[in-house]
């Protein structure tokens, strides 16, 4: 890679060059592998510790709840390959929600109706979080930590802070119904993933968020929009973390406007753990997928063994910090 | 940049008739070049100095660097037609003699010569008929700035305008078909090829 190895590379042994690929790919794979593993340890772990963990009905609950932090982390692993970093995906949920909770209980919008005000809602807030960064330029960590407060207190403000029930059926079916035995939640999930794995994997947008979060100034030299893409990537995450939101409130059948709050930190952690770069241009929705089970995995196992709610936030943290850790081990000394 | 551009145009090199089209038409309409968006439909390509940090997306393959700039050309709808993207890559780069294990390496793994060709290649895939290369061979080393020097040479009779900044005296006098010099920003001199000696290049530098 110095230019000192020009002369040599030039002249003969091509060969030579596959070394630092082969040991990428196999440090990838031993990384695949070792995500897989944990997973494997901490299901077997949590089965030895309680009688409860391992059982159809919990299984089914992991996979509930882990949608929901999976159809976000769809989105922000996106966002992240891109280099969008979006702190506000968890307010934008909840409000997302209230509003379409708003638009059903006080407005009398049918039910399908106000779920697709919701979304509209994600892709406003991503817009107001994209016009900020690309604009104004702003750093995109505090001006969607900014947002993140602007749309949280909206939230509060519509409902007073008051949890209200939902009680239709018609708002119930996206998060409490079980088509051939499958939670919603859990075939929502996977439909989105699959969605983003085709986007990033075949459509010229994946492509281009590739390529401006790998390196944004040779993407635009190159003569791609770099702010148009990012205000996309924004509002594509708002409006993954509000189909999460919504999602939530279904599942629940309770309207809760701080019912997201804090899920951002396992959402981002599962996408970096799963191998997104925090540096932007790489990425997988597999491996989000992965991060995602690891993250809701250890949530349940935390619950199932009686373990403090507290510690569970701990957890999360903790998390984090080994995820990105990963990261860094990942690109250290790339750049 | 836009301005370095207008300064420039007339009297870009060796002007076959295609590319003094596209220079009426960025003369013409000068207003269209806001970004380089616009200079890439204009047919305008440019090599910046720093290939590491402006001219490659490093975690990006050598095919995906090569097509960069010209995704419109692969799109099927939203999706992009792989199986010709990677026919055009791997058309550039055995023109150009990009020397890769596969056309499937990330471009990092390569020597800054062929890093610095696989930039080339984007522009020729993008059908860039001006290009505009600010210092292409810093960084290089000797063998890979000969071939640098050829492949442009090869360009410029296949009807590519280059316009190439350098600070290096020799090569200049070695490959350009005209030679402008530049003192704080303003044009000082302008020679034909093998009229200045490196005299004549310094004074009007300084002046």
């Amino acid at each position: 890679m110095t230019e000192r190895t020009d002369a040599i590379d030039d002249q003969a042994s091509p060969p030579a060059k596959e070394a630092p690929k082969a040991r990428l790919r196999r440090l990838a794979a031993k990384e695949a592998v070792a995500l897989l593993v944990a997973l494997a340890l901490l299901m077997f772990v949590f089965s030895v510790t309680s009688p409860y963990f391992l059982n159809v009905p919990n299984m089914l609950n992991i996979g509930r709840s882990v949608a929901i932090m999976g159809i976000s982390a769809a989105g922000v692993t996106i966002g992240l390959i891109g280099g969008v970093f979006d702190l506000s995906i968890a307010a934008v949920a909840d409000l997302a929600a209230v509003i379409s909770s708003i638009a059903f209980l006080n407005l009398g919008v049918p039910p399908v109706l106000a779920m697709v005000v919701g979304l509209c809602v994600g892709l406003l807030c991503g817009l107001g979080n994209g016009r900020l960064v690309t604009g104004l330029r702003i750093n995109p960590i505090i001006g969607t930590l900014a947002t993140a407060g602007i749309y949280r207190g909206i939230a509060f403000l519509l409902t007073s802070g008051q949890s209200h029930a939902i009680s239709s059926e018609g708002f119930r079916w996206l998060g409490r119904s079980r088509p051939l035995g499958i939670p919603s939640a859990l075939i929502m999930m996977l439909i989105v993933m699959a969605v983003a794995h085709v986007i990033l994997r075949y459509m010229r947008f994946g492509r281009q968020t590739y390529a401006i979060g790998g390196n944004p100034i040779a993407s635009r030299l190159a003569g791609i929009n770099v702010d148009r893409q990012r205000l996309y990537l924004f509002m594509l995450v708002s409006f993954c973390a509000s189909l999460s939101g919504l999602v939530l409130m279904s599942k629940l059948g309770t309207i809760i406007p701080n019912a997201s709050a804090g899920t951002e930190l396992d959402v981002i952690a599962s996408a970096i753990l799963g191998g997104t770069a925090l540096s932007g241009g790489a990425g997988t929705i597999q491996g989000t997928l992965v991060g995602v089970l690891i993250l809701g995995t250890l949530r349940n196992g935390l619950v199932i063994n009686n373990v403090n709610a507290y510690w569970q936030e701990i957890a999360s943290g903790v998390a984090l910090i080994i995820a990105v850790a990963i990261d860094r081990l990942r690109s250290g000394g790339y750049r | 940049m836009e301005t370095d551009i207008r300064a420039h145009t007339s009297y870009v090199p060796h002007s076959a008739q295609k590319v003094r089209n596209v220079i009426d038409l960025v003369r013409g309409k000068p207003v269209h070049l806001r970004n380089p968006s616009d200079a890439r439909r204009a047919g305008i390509g440019y090599l910046p100095v720093e290939r590491k940090t402006e001219g490659l997306v490093l975690p990006l393959t050598l095919r995906k660097n090569i097509t960069l700039a010209s995704l419109d050309r692969y799109a099927r709808g939203p999706f992009i037609d792989e199986k010709s993207e990677l026919r055009r890559a791997r058309h550039w780069s055995e023109a150009l003699r990009i020397r890769a294990p596969s056309i499937e390496v990330n471009i990092g793994g390569l020597s800054g010569g062929n890093q610095q060709k696989a930039v080339v290649a984007r522009w020729l895939d993008a059908q860039a008929s001006i290009l505009i290369m600010n210092e292409p061979t810093r960084g290089i080393d000797v063998g890979a700035k000969v071939e640098i020097y050829t492949l442009m040479d090869e360009l410029c009779h296949g009807g590519v305008g280059i316009l190439m900044f350098s600070s290096e005296m020799l090569e200049l006098l070695a490959i350009a078909n005209r030679i402008l010099v530049m003192s704080r920003g303003r044009i000082t001199a302008g020679y034909a090829h093998g009229e200045p000696s490196q005299e004549d290049l310094m004074r009007s530098a300084v002046a």
